[in-house]
Formats: C-alpha cells, structure tokens, sequence
C-alpha cells in the first residue's frame, strides 16, 4: 500500500508552530513530491519560507539545500521503504526546520498516485490561510520577474498600500513608488483570495476598497493605478468583485498573460 | 569550485572555507571594548556516554582535536558539562536559524564530486580512528553554488569505541585491519586524494597524537594509562595507513 508523509517547515524548534509545506506519497518504484516553492521545473523559490519564518533570520541557500534533499529522496523511491523513512525520521530529532511528523498508508491505486499527492497538498498545505496568500503573492511576483521587475520583490511583498509620509501632501497618504531602472512606476496593489472563507474575503475586500476609495478621493491614485491581484474562484462573492472593479483594476493571478501585459502597459506608460 | 591562489609562483588549491554553525539567539552586547561582540546561543546536539558507547564523549573530543590537527574537514564541537559530567556539544552546521540535511545516500556521488579532496580526506581519517559509523553523518551543500558547505560528525563509534571492550577496540587499532566495511565514499574517491591526506597522517608526530589523546588524567572513564595506549595505537596505525589501504584498494578507491 502506497505510504505518504506530512513535510513540516518550523523556522523555530521551540517558538514557532510547524506549518504543513509539502507531501510525499511513494510505493513501489513511483515517488510523488508536492513542496511549496518547488516548481514543476524542480527549480526552488525559497522565499516563500522567509515569510514562514515570521521575522526569523533564514538562508535562503540552506532552504535550497533542503529542497535538493527532498527531491533526492524521491529519486530513489525502493528506498522510502526502509532507509529513506528513517532518514525522514530524523528529521524530527534534528531541530528543524523541516520535519515530518505525520505518516501513514494510502489505500489507491498506483495510477492514481500522482492524483492523490495533489489531493492531499490540496487538503494538507493550502487549507492553511497563510499559506494560500503566501502562494498568491509568489504567484505574482513570478510574473513581475518574466517582466524583469524582479528587483521589485521584497517591495511587492508589503504592497499592501504603505502608508508613507510624503513632503507636501501631507502623512499618512497612500503611495507605493516602484523604481525600475530609473523609471517610477506608480500603481497600488491589494491582494484578494476569493477560495478563502467568506469573513476572510470580506475583510480581504473591505481593507482594498477602503484602501483605494482614499487613494482616489484624495487623488493620489488613479483607478488605473489602483489594482486588485485575485485568485479562486470570484463567482460566489460576485457582488465583491463588482465594488472592486468600479474602483480598481481587477486582474486573475490565473491569467498570467493579461497580468503580465497589464504591468508591461503600467511600466510603458511611466517610462521616462 | 573551490578558489584557487597562487603562492610562490604557484597555483594553491584553496582550503575549504571554515563551516558556519546555527546561532539560535543573539543576545545582548558584552559592553564597551574595541570589538563589537555580543552574547549569543548556538545550536548544539549534546552526545553523553552511555552503554553502547562508554567512551563517546572521550572519542569525539580526541577525534575532533585529530581532525583539526589534519585539516580534516569536521563539525566544531566543545565539552560541556551537564548533570551527568562532561559531555560533547556537537555544534550544528548551517546557515542562519536553519541546519543543513544530513546527505542522503543518493547524494553521495555528487557530494565526493563537488568534494573531491574533502571526500577523500574524510575516507583517510575514518580508516585512521576505525571510524565504523560514518552512514550519514554528514552534511554538505551539494545544490547551492554560493554556499561551500563539508562536515563530518558524529565519531563516538571509533577509536576505543570500535568494539564493546575498549581494549579489543586498541587491539584492533594495532592490527592490521581496514576496520571499515563499509564507507559513503568508499569506490567514489580518487587514489591521488586519498595519498595526499595519507601522507599528511603518516607525517603526524608522536607529540602532536598524544596532544589529542592524552590529557594528563583519567577523562570520564578513560584511564590515562588507556589515553597513552591509544596514542600510541594511532600512531603505529598512522605509519602503516598506507599499506593498510593499498591491500584494500579496490573497496577504497574509486576505478580510474
């Protein structure tokens, strides 16, 4: 019977609460690994772990490290049978960061191995709140980087409409300059996840819609610079997304090519 | 890929860079002074002597200081002392706030290419203290270029813990036994490598092995008269290292 495994990150092995961040489900000579920030190219984005990290220093080239060595135990998937399960059972003797805690028999089908491993990275990993914005700001920042605003991303990561204080217009006005090669960009980015519960969506769209109703009252942001980054399905919080759109741009995260053209335009319009 | 220099008109393949280990907490500063230095914890596993290895905590701190002395390249580790007397704090290697994975061993391979000399040094020390639990006690960056990672841990099954009897392990010591079965680098290092660290081993003196293995009285229950004799075990077993390897060389080294 195939056997799957929970893989744990805990950036602390006493303060912080390990987050469920990967599953491995193996049998036979099949092994199946679904981790976040390993990507179907096997490359490693790692930062969506410095966030998990909650303000603890981490380096990115271990959690690369680590990366390497889940994906090497797949390789060699006879082995998960005996030596490769002990070597996951040291993870929890050795202080972290990862661990797998949670274990177990699967009773399926081999064909339906690669099914189930989604299935449970479904169940296990994206139930988690934090997790799924996490994924949905990583999805964005991919898409900045095709468009080479990679050295945006650690300022993407707080575009939740900084309050800056600005010379002449007064504190606590809404500005989020972009700097890209010489040229400022300026646009507004709220994130909106509509697979979340309805109290978090609501308040996910209350927090952009106040957000952009004073930016544009105060005229500091156009509509056109006011966007909304969403993922899920919106057709349940329909009326949310209308308000949305009567203030903002409103762009699918699943959509990649019109998310990439619409920042390429923003990028155009501000060249110098 | 290792940086190499040039010293006298020649090209010196660098020395490893020096592992970091895990700083769990830095703490306040020590006050005024010319360096700036604060408090701070560090990540460390505690090994304590116990029924299957009486003399662990002895057998790590001797082969720590043996592998300082040969440049081998071994996790840092410092004596502590606990309820139950001293005991080895075994310091973990890694970056900021996380360890690195032990290797796996399907990683093997890549590890003694990325680590050639390391790798090769390692398989020397190891047959040098009889070393039969080397498995994966290891750590390495094999997928990082910025990141020059090789540490080995993890020695309290060797030198006079070989066998249950401490004296058997000495008498295995002399002998002229490889000891080892069985080695992660085994047939994955190159002959070259593994002479150049032999020679180094074979060039240890009687004072600098007794510097390691002696400390001037019983240490836990480790008689001193025992620390002399493994000294002088290691340094026979240092003299003929080579031999003992060249008759095994088809397990040791890899196949030109």
């Amino acid at each position: 019977m195939p056997g799957y495994r929970l893989i744990q990150f805990s950036a602390h092995p006493v303060y912080a609460s390990p987050v469920n961040v990967g599953v491995l489900v193996w049998s036979g000579h099949e092994a199946y690994l679904k981790m976040l920030g390993i990507e179907d190219d096997a490359s490693f984005r790692p930062h969506l772990y410095l966030h998990l990290a909650m303000g603890q220093q981490v380096a990115e080239e271990v959690l690369q490290e680590w990366s390497a060595w889940f994906q090497a135990l797949t390789e060699d998937p006879r082995r998960l049978d005996e030596e490769g399960r002990r070597d996951l059972d040291r993870l929890a003797e050795s202080g972290g960061p990862f661990s797998c805690a949670n274990h177990g028999q699967i009773d399926c089908e081999q064909d339906d191995l690669s099914l189930v491993v989604e299935d449970l990275f479904q169940k296990c990993v994206l139930n988690n709140s934090t997790v799924r914005r996490l994924m949905l700001q990583d999805r964005l920042l991919q898409i900045l980087e095709e468009i080479e605003l990679a050295g945006l991303a650690d300022t993407v990561i707080d575009a939740e409409l900084e309050l800056v204080p600005k010379k002449g217009l007064g504190t606590g006005l809404l500005y989020f300059p972009w700097f890209y090669r010489g040229d400022k960009v300026k646009a507004a980015i709220k994130l909106v996840d509509f697979d979340q519960d309805a109290v978090m969506v609501v308040q996910q769209v209350s927090e952009a819609m106040g957000a952009f109703d004073m930016a544009l009252e105060r005229k500091i942001l156009t509509r056109e610079e006011c966007v909304v980054v969403a993922s899920g399905d919106a057709s349940q919080f329909s009326q949310y997304a209308k308000w949305l759109q009567s203030r903002a741009i409103v762009l699918d995260v699943a959509d990649r090519i019109g998310t990439r053209s619409f920042f390429l335009q923003v990028l155009t319009k501000n060249a110098l | 890929m290792p940086n190499n220099y040039f010293r006298d008109g020649e090209v010196k393949v660098s020395p490893m860079q020096p592992p970091t280990y895990v700083v769990r907490r830095i703490l306040r500063k020590t006050g005024s002074g010319a360096t700036v230095s604060s408090y701070c914890t560090l990540d460390a596993i505690l090994k304590f002597d116990c029924e299957e290895t009486p003399c662990g905590v002895y057998n790590e701190i001797v082969a720590l200081k043996l592998g300082q002395v040969l440049n081998v390249p071994v996790a840092s580790g410092v004596l502590t002392n606990t309820m139950d007397g001293q005991t080895f704090a075994s310091l973990q290697v890694g970056s900021p706030g996380l360890t690195l994975p032990d290797v796996l061993e399907s990683q093997l391979p890549l590890v003694a290419s990325t680590y050639p000399r390391e790798a090769a040094a390692l398989v020397a020390f190891d047959v040098l203290i009889g070393n039969i639990d080397r498995n994966n006690n290891l750590k390495a960056a094999v997928s990082s270029p910025h990141l020059r990672t090789f540490a080995a841990f993890d020695h309290g099954v060797s030198l006079l813990g070989i066998e249950d009897d401490p004296e058997q392990s000495l008498a295995r010591l002399e002998s002229d036994d490889l000891l080892l079965t069985f080695h992660p680098f085994f047939g994955l290092v190159a002959k070259v490598a593994v002479d150049v660290s032999v020679q180094r081993i074979a060039k240890l003196t009687k004072d600098q092995i007794e510097e390691c293995c002696v400390f001037g009285k019983a240490f836990r229950g480790v008689s001193l008269a025992r620390q002399l004799h493994l000294a002088s075990a290691l340094q026979k077993r240092a003299s003929k290292l080579s031999a003992i390897l060249a008759a095994h060389e088809n397990l040791v080294r890899a196949q030109a």
